[in-house]
Order: structure tokens, then sequence, then C-alpha cells
């Protein structure tokens, strides 16, 4: 059984790199949201159909907020192990990234079916969150034993 | 703690501060200016209002359902009425492919323009955005009919414009001039023959026009 602690540390820079652009994405649109912009309507586009739709918010926090939150508790968990290489912190930190996915996987739900159009910011996330999610599978699967999931 | 450790966190907390004031420089860069072309002169099938002596003219590509248009109205609105003298406006149609009721509200305010009430479909249109954006096409088409009823339009003449061939070859016109001098999101307004950059607001809105009245 290999412990996760094993899992080599470029690979956690790479996930706390990830989360960085994760972080900026979700921090444009927030700042966007509070100043009130709404994107210009492109031929492209389909950006302003998806922000300014009913799912733009849950229970009334704008969902680039709840990004911005989730890339910043990523970011802050990733570099606290960096610090202490405390294999629990990883160990937590990692299997939030599943939270971070399932939201992805319900967002790209609701453009596609719901909105029926893309945003490519909130594309970009879903790709950042699915590099994430993958990170951490393939942690788990490699350094890991399965019990300790 | 050690000074190593200090400074590891220090860089972290940098770093996101570097984030969010790189995004909040971002989100509030002046646009560049579109690099688009002189727009058509203004026609007999145009939508103007507003003196035709006017000194400035502003004209307007738009899509009813987009947001942004949405969120001008009001302050066109406001300019149109504290500039009564110096401005006419020109409305052309600018329907975008991912707004699903976009043509169906442009055709409305042809088949009105029929009746000489374009600006009064307008103006109901663009109120009333966030309520019909979501419609069906059906539920689309019975509420552009009762804005047609309010306005005191011919019904059985409404029904009838709404999906002719002349409507459809005026939306059909008005796109193609905006996509031939390199229009590509709405709104764009052309200020006496030029694209500006969108302002932000009433009172920076009214200073563009007033200038280009002096």
């Amino acid at each position: 059984m290999k412990p996760l602690a094993n899992v080599p540390v470029w690979l956690v820079w790479t996930a706390f790199a990830i989360a960085l652009i994760g972080f900026a994405d979700a921090t444009y649109l927030t700042v966007e949201h509070f100043q009130g912009i709404i994107p210009p309507c492109s031929i492209t586009g389909g950006c302003e159909n998806v922000l300014t739709s009913p799912y733009a918010a849950i229970l009334g926090i704008p969902v680039p907020l709840l990004g911005a939150v989730y890339y910043v508790l990523m970011l802050v968990g990733l570099y606290i192990y960096l610090d202490t290489k405390k294999e629990v912190i990883l160990r937590y930190i990692l299997r939030f990234s599943v939270a971070g996915f399932v939201m992805t996987m319900w967002f790209l739900y609701v453009q596609q079916f719901l909105i029926h159009a893309y945003c490519q910011y909130c594309l970009l996330s879903a790709l950042t969150s699915t590099l994430l999610f993958i990170i951490a599978v393939v942690s788990f699967a490699k350094y890991s034993s399965h019990e300790s999931i | 703690m050690n000074t190593k450790r200090i400074i590891f966190w220090l860089a972290f907390i940098i770093i996101l501060a570097l984030i969010v004031w790189g995004m909040i420089i971002a989100v509030n860069k002046p646009q560049t200016k579109p690099g688009l072309s002189t727009p058509a002169p203004i026609s007999s099938t145009d939508h103007v209002r507003g003196p035709a002596d006017a000194k400035v003219t502003l004209i307007e590509y738009s899509d009813f359902q987009c947001p942004k248009c949405g969120m001008y109205y009001p302050v066109i609105e406001k300019v149109f009425a504290e500039s009564s003298t110096t401005l006419r406006m020109v409305y052309r149609h600018f329907p975008l492919p991912q707004h699903q009721n976009a043509r169906l509200a442009a055709a409305a305010s042809e088949a009105a323009s029929n009746q000489g009430k374009f600006w009064d479909m307008y103006s109901l249109i663009f109120a009333n955005q966030s309520e019909w954006s979501t419609f069906s096409d059906v539920k689309a088409r019975e509420t552009f009919q009762g804005y047609a009823t309010k306005i005191g339009l011919d019904i059985a003449m409404y029904t009838k414009d709404l999906d002719s061939d002349a409507v459809k070859a005026q939306i059909d016109a008005d796109q193609a001039d905006g996509e031939k001098i390199g229009v590509n999101s709405t709104p764009t307004f052309f200020v006496n023959g030029k694209a500006i950059v969108n302002p932000q607001g009433y009172d920076a809105f009214k200073k563009i026009i007033d200038e280009a009245a002096r």
C-alpha cells in the first residue's frame, strides 16, 4: 500500500496552477457581476444568456462567487499541504475536488439542456475543475490504497 | 514560524491579491474601439425618430432579446428625451442566432412599423424583455400580439405582416448591412457614422451625444 504522501510534489503544484487559472476566471466573472456589467451579445456568444439566466445564482449567491470560493479553498488546501506535507490535508482537498466536478456536470447540463447556450468563461472553469478531479482520481488510484479513500 | 515559511505564505497572499487586482483591472479596462466601417446611409425603410436636420445621428444595431440591448434601452430613451433637438436615432435589426425569440420580436416591430407604430412596439418589446425572452415561439407570438392590441394595431393586418416575406427581407437586409460593415455584437452604436465604444451609463452616453452636437 502506497501512502498518498507519495504523490509527487510537481503534481500538487500542477493542481495548484490549475486552481489558480480557475480562480482568476471565477474572479473575473464575480467582479463583472458585482459591477453590474453584462457582456455584449456576440455572434460567437451565448455567454449573456448563461450569465443572465435564473441558473446563474444558487440560493441568491451568484455562481461565479461560489466558483471563486471553491478555487480559493482548493488553493489554500493545496498550499497548506505544500507547506506542511501532512497527508490528511491532501486527502481532504483531493476529495473536495469531487464537489467541484459534480457542480461542473450540473452546469454543463444546465447550459446544454436548459439554457441552450454556452459561456466560454464557464467552459474554462469546467475544464479546470475537471482537471483537478482527474488529478485527484489519479492520485488516489496510483498512490493510495482503496481502503484509505 | 521561521522566515522561510513566512515568505512562503506571503507569496501565496500576494499571488491571490494580484489575481483579484488584475481581474478588476481587466473588467474595467476601456474596450478598444471596434474597427467598423461606416453604416449605410439612412433610407426610407429605416426606423428613424428625431428631427431630420439633427446635428447628431445615432444608429443602433440591436437585438430585442439581447440582455445588454435591454439594459441600454432606458439609457437610450433618456438620452433621446434629453437631446430632442439635437439627436436623430435609427434602429437597425441584428437578431443573433442564440436568441430564440429575437427574430420574431424584430418581425413584430416591422409589422407594427407597417402601421406607423414601430417605436411603440419597440418600447413595449424592450420594456418587457425579461418576460418574453424565455417563452416558446407560440407564447411569444401571443405576447407580441397582446402588445399589438395594446398599441391599437389592426390585428388582422399585423398577423399577416408578421410572417410576410417583406418583413423577413427587411430584417435580413438590416442584418446583412450590419455584417458588411463588421458588426459582430449587439448593441453596436454609431454616432455620425463612426462606431463608438459602448458608454457605461447615461452620463457617459449623453456626453458623447453632446460632444458630437457641438
